[in-house]
């Protein structure tokens, strides 16, 4: 997946963080095609309780089927596991499952 | 709204990224035809090492949009046939052990359960592979000439 470019003022963030939770979030990233940028964002976002609409046009760009929260739980549980998707995810999944 | 049978050779162009079958399933998806798929097909289809977990959720997604057929007493004996007639020459007594099968032996099952259940439904049978099956009068198409 082409990297996301950058829209609007960024700044840099440099931190040492616990290495247990970077290969482990490294890890989920790649399997779920996202950049650490992305994740750091949408974790930020969520601790600042900042709304999606704010950040709608980022969200849309950088999204794929696999970033929905409910269906990203089931993608992390065992094969031959229930599956629960609405009419309207599975038509999305349908077509986008293997882009 | 034409009618197909697919067979998991589709399935697996599909999740491999193949044009002509991203644009079938996508018809179908949109409802401008009406596809068709064997059980057995999609046992084929989930037996792969590569059949991971959103392979699962996404070909069960899919199969809202397409028709799961399951296997009925007469398309078994039907595909039977088809097999036993194709296979004469290198399986003299005709016996089929579904889950231990070298791969030529298991195109050759699914694309006699495929006829058999193309030739039920009267419809066409589109894969990305060719026939198997010599002496079928079923009308195969394969996906590249789509």
């Amino acid at each position: 997946m082409p990297r996301r470019k950058n829209e609007g003022p960024t700044r840099q963030i440099f931190a040492n963080i616990r290495e247990d939770i970077y290969i482990k979030a490294k890890s989920k990233a790649t399997e779920q095609r996202l950049s650490m940028r992305d994740i750091l964002e949408k974790s930020l976002s969520l601790y600042l309780d900042i709304p999606d609409n704010m950040n709608a046009e980022t969200h849309n760009s950088a999204d794929s089927v696999w970033d929905n929260s409910t269906i990203s739980i089931q993608v992390n549980e065992p094969l031959g596991s229930p599956i629960d998707i609405s009419e309207e995810d599975a038509k999305r999944i349908a077509r986008e499952a293997f882009e | 709204m034409d009618s197909v049978v697919i067979d998991s050779s589709v399935l697996l162009s599909y999740k491999e990224g193949d044009l002509s079958a991203k644009k079938l399933i996508h018809d179908a998806i949109d409802e401008s035809i009406a596809i068709s798929v064997s059980a057995y097909s999609l046992f084929v289809l989930s037996r792969s090492n590569s059949f991971d977990r959103k392979s699962e959720i996404g070909f069960s997604s899919l199969l809202k949009f397409i028709n799961s057929i399951s296997l009925t007493a007469d398309m078994a004996m039907k595909a039977g046939y088809f097999y036993r007639s194709a296979s004469l020459d290198t399986n003299p007594y005709g016996q089929v052990d579904l889950f231990n099968l070298s791969e030529p032996n298991l195109d050759l099952v699914e694309d006699s359960v495929t006829c058999a259940l193309a030739q039920n439904m009267g419809c066409s049978v589109i894969s990305s592979r060719n026939n198997l099956l010599k002496d079928t009068d079923i009308e195969w198409i394969v996906l590249e000439e789509l």
